[in-house]
C-alpha cells in the first residue's frame, strides 16, 4: 500500500509561565515521540482518553500547532518546518483537510451552508464561475446527504448531525487526501452517529481520501479504521492493524481500555472489579512508564526506565517492559 | 417511590411542549433503574420533576410521585424534608454543584455539622469515613483541596460521598459518568453497585449509552418523545428487545464484540416536541409503521413475561397497563 502521510519523532512541549511576575517556567510534554503513517485510502484510527495528546497531534498535521520538533511527511516532503510561503502553505491546506467535533463553533453564524463551502472554494481555486460553482456544491451536499434546498440555510436552522454534515462537505468540497477527524460523531446521538459514520465511509470508498479518526470511543473506533494506534500521555503505547489489535492487544492498558468499554451485550460475564485503578499521574511523564501507577503487571523497572517501543509481531508495535 | 401520570410542560412562546407526557414507574430499594433516552427524550426532566427542579418555563403540570406514603408534589412539606437529603441527585457535571471557591472539607462538612450537630474535627473525621466509602485514598488530604484541584473523577467522587453524608436513601444521577473516561467510568459504576449492595441504597440512572445500562442497571425505561416505550429487565431490554426504536438504537451501536459491516441507521432525526407526529411518536422514523401507528397513538402494553411496551404491534398480546 501506498504510504501518503509519515510522522517521525513529533513532539510538542508546551510552556506553562508561572511563579510570581511569571519567571518559572514549567514544561508540559503533551505529544512525545510519536511515530507513525497512514497509507492511501485507509483510516487510521487514533484512541485515547483525555490528554493523551490524541488532538495535539492531529492539529499539529494541519498546522494548527507548531510542533517543538520532529518531521511530518506529505508525500514523501517535510512539512513540519512549513516554509511561510503562502503558496505551498495552500497547497497543504487543500490536501489535509480537518472535521471538528463542535460542528456549530466551527461554522460562521453569518454565513449560509453554501457559502462555508464557496468561501474555500474561492481560497483555493477549485471551482470558478457561479454556475459552475453552484453545481457543484449540489454535487457535494448530495454526497454528504444534505438536500439542494439547504444549501442557503444558516448553520442555527440545522440539527446537530446535519451541521457535522456541512463540516465534511466543507473537507471533501477541496478534494483532499487526507481528512482529520477530531472526535467527529462524539457530540451526537447514537442514531445520528450511525448515519454519519456511514456517510464517512461511503466518501472514503467514493474518493479514496484517507482519514486519522480521533476518538476515545474504542467502539467507533473498531468498527471504521483499518488499523489502530492506542496514546497514552503523550506516547503511542499500541498500534496494530484492527484485527489485530482486538484480537490480540498486548500492552496492559489496551487490555484495560478494551475492558473498559461497556458492551451491550447482555450474555458477557460481568466482571467484579474495575479495569483499572487510579488515574492518569501527568508527574510520571519521562520519568518513567508513564502508565506505572495504573499498570497491574508493574515491576521494578517500569518505576525506573522508560519503555521503547518493540516491534512484537509483524506491524503490531508495542511500548511496553514486557516485550522486551 | 412511585411516579405516576407525571406531565411535566414547558410552555415557551412557541407554544406548549410536553417533555414528559405521561409517564410512570417504580422504584424498590436496592434497585438500579436506568433511563435511556436521545436527547429531548424527556429523561432528564423526568427525574428533575421528581426533586422539583425544573427549571423555567417548565413546571409539573400533573402526576403523583408518592415516595414513603406521601406525594411528594402534593404535600408542599415533603420535598423539603427529602430533597438533598432523602433523595439526592448527581450531575455530568460536578463543578457546577460545588462551590469552587470553598474547599472540598468545608463543602462536606457543611450538612453533616448542620445536621448531626458536630464540632469541627469529629465532622472532619466524619467525612474522612465517608470519602474513604468512595475509595478515595489520602481523604485527610483531599478535604484541604478545591474542587478545581480535582479530576472529573475525583469530584463525582466528592458528590457521592455527599449524598453518603446526609444517609440518601434515593441517588438520582443523571448522566453522571458521560463525561468521563471509559477506566474511570467503570470506577464509577463499580462504585455506585458496591455501594448499593452495601447500603441497599436506590438509584435511578440516567443515559444515553446502552453499554452503560447494560453494566449497571437491573432494570430499563426507554424513553422517546416525553413517554416511556419500553420497560424490562436490562437483561430482556438488551437481549429481546421489543419496541421498533429500542431494536434500532440497539443496532446502531457500533460494537466492541462484534464485527458490523455497515451500521443500520434511523432514519430522521428525533422529532421537535412541538411538532410531534400524529399517532405514535415513534411512526415518522419507524420501519414496521402501519396506517394505524400514524393516526392512533400507542398504550404501553404487559405482555406475559412483564415485558412492557407501547407499540401496536402487540396489541391484544397483554393487559394495557397505561395510557
Amino acid at each position: 500500500m501506498e504510504e501518503i502521510l509519515r510522522v517521525e519523532k513529533l513532539e510538542k512541549h508546551f510552556i506553562k509561565e508561572t511563579g510570581f511576575l511569571k519567571k518559572e517556567k514549567k514544561v508540559f510534554k503533551a505529544v512525545n515521540d510519536v511515530s507513525f503513517h497512514i497509507n492511501k485510502g485507509e483510516t487510521l484510527g487514533l484512541v485515547g482518553e483525555s490528554g493523551c495528546g490524541k488532538s495535539t497531534t492531529g492539529r499539529m498535521i494541519v498546522d494548527l500547532i507548531q510542533p517543538t520538533s520532529g518531521s511530518i511527511f506529505f508525500e514523501g516532503k517535510n512539512i513540519a518546518d512549513r516554509s511561510r510561503d503562502r503558496k505551498s502553505q495552500l497547497e497543504i491546506r487543500k490536501n489535509i483537510q480537518m472535521i471538528f467535533q463542535d460542528s456549530y463553533a466551527s461554522l460562521d453564524p453569518r454565513l449560509t451552508a453554501g457559502q462555508a463551502v464557496e468561501e474555500a472554494l474561492d481560497i483555493h481555486r477549485i471551482v470558478t464561475g457561479k454556475k459552475e460553482k453552484r453545481e457543484y456544491i449540489e454535487k457535494i451536499f448530495a454526497d454528504v446527504g444534505l438536500q439542494k434546498e439547504q444549501i442557503d440555510r444558516y448553520p442555527h436552522e440545522f440539527s446537530g448531525g446535519q451541521r457535522q454534515r456541512i463540516g465534511i462537505a466543507r473537507a471533501i468540497c477541496l478534494q483532499p487526501k487526507i481528512i482529520i477527524c477530531d472526535e467527529p460523531v462524539s457530540a451526537l446521538d447514537v442514531s445520528i452517529q450511525a448515519q454519519i459514520i456511514n456517510n464517512m465511509e461511503e466518501i472514503q470508498k467514493k474518493y479514496g481520501i484517507s482519514y486519522l479518526f480521533i476518538s476515545h470511543d474504542l467502539s467507533v473506533v473498531k468498527h471504521i479504521s483499518d488499523r489502530v494506534i492506542v496514546m497514552y500521555l503523550g506516547y503511542i503505547f499500541e498500534e496494530a492493524s484492527k484485527e489485530e489489535l482486538f484480537a490480540r492487544p498486548l500492552h496492559p492498558y489496551t487490555r484495560a481500555l478494551v475492558e473498559a468499554t461497556p458492551s451491550t451485550n447482555p450474555d458477557l460475564p460481568k466482571r467484579n472489579r474495575p479495569a483499572l485503578k487510579n488515574e492518569i499521574d501527568t508527574s510520571l511523564i519521562g520519568v518513567c512508564c508513564p502508565f506505572a501507577n495504573r499498570c497491574d503487571s508493574v515491576s521494578d523497572i517500569c518505576w525506573k526506565q522508560e519503555p521503547s517501543v518493540t516491534e512484537a509481531a509483524d506491524g503490531h508495535k508495542v511500548r511496553c517492559h514486557l516485550y522486551k | 417511590m412511585d411516579v405516576k401520570n407525571l406531565h411535566t410542560y414547558f410552555y415557551t412562546k412557541a407554544g406548549v411542549s410536553k417533555a414528559v407526557n405521561g409517564v410512570n414507574f417504580s422504584l424498590r430499594e436496592g434497585e438500579i433503574l436506568g433511563i435511556i433516552g436521545e436527547s429531548g427524550s424527556g429523561k432528564s426532566v423526568a427525574v428533575k420533576s421528581i426533586l422539583q427542579i425544573v427549571p423555567r418555563p417548565g413546571k409539573i403540570a400533573e402526576g403523583q410521585i408518592i415516595y414513603r406514603g406521601r406525594d411528594l408534589l402534593a404535600d408542599k412539606q415533603a420535598i423539603g424534608q427529602v430533597r438533598g437529603k432523602d433523595i439526592t441527585m448527581i450531575f455530568q457535571e460536578p463543578m457546577t454543584s460545588l462551590n469552587p471557591v470553598l474547599t472540598i472539607g468545608r463543602q462536606l462538612t457543611e450538612g453533616i455539622r448542620l445536621h448531626l450537630g458536630l464540632s469541627k474535627e469529629e465532622a472532619n473525621q466524619r467525612a474522612c469515613e465517608f470519602l474513604k466509602q468512595v475509595k478515595i485514598t489520602n481523604p485527610e488530604e483531599l478535604l484541604t483541596r478545591y474542587p478545581h484541584h480535582l479530576s472529573g473523577g475525583m469530584r463525582q467522587r466528592v458528590m457521592i460521598a455527599m449524598a453518603l453524608a446526609t444517609d440518601t436513601k434515593i441517588l438520582i444521577a443523571d448522566e453522571a459518568t458521560t463525561a468521563l473516561d471509559v477506566t474511570i467510568q467503570q470506577q464509577i459504576i463499580y462504585l455506585l453497585k458496591e455501594l448499593r449492595d452495601r447500603l441497599h441504597m436506590s438509584i435511578i440512572f440516567i443515559t444515553h449509552d446502552m453499554g452503560v445500562i447494560n453494566e449497571i442497571a437491573d432494570n430499563t425505561a426507554v424513553m422517546y418523545c416525553g413517554k416511556i416505550q419500553e420497560y424490562a429487565s436490562t437483561y430482556e431490554v438488551m437481549k429481546h428487545p421489543r419496541h421498533p426504536y429500542t431494536e434500532a438504537l440497539l443496532k446502531a451501536i457500533p460494537s466492541i464484540d462484534a464485527e458490523q459491516q455497515k451500521l443500520s441507521t434511523i432514519p430522521g432525526s428525533v422529532p421537535s416536541l412541538l411538532a410531534l407526529p400524529e399517532g405514535c411518536s415513534f411512526s415518522n422514523r419507524c420501519t414496521q409503521c402501519t396506517d394505524r401507528c400514524r393516526e392512533e397513538e400507542p398504550k404501553l402494553i404487559r405482555l406475559e413475561d412483564g415485558h412492557r411496551v407501547r407499540c401496536w404491534k402487540y396489541d391484544g398480546q397483554g393487559e394495557v397497563v397505561d395510557s
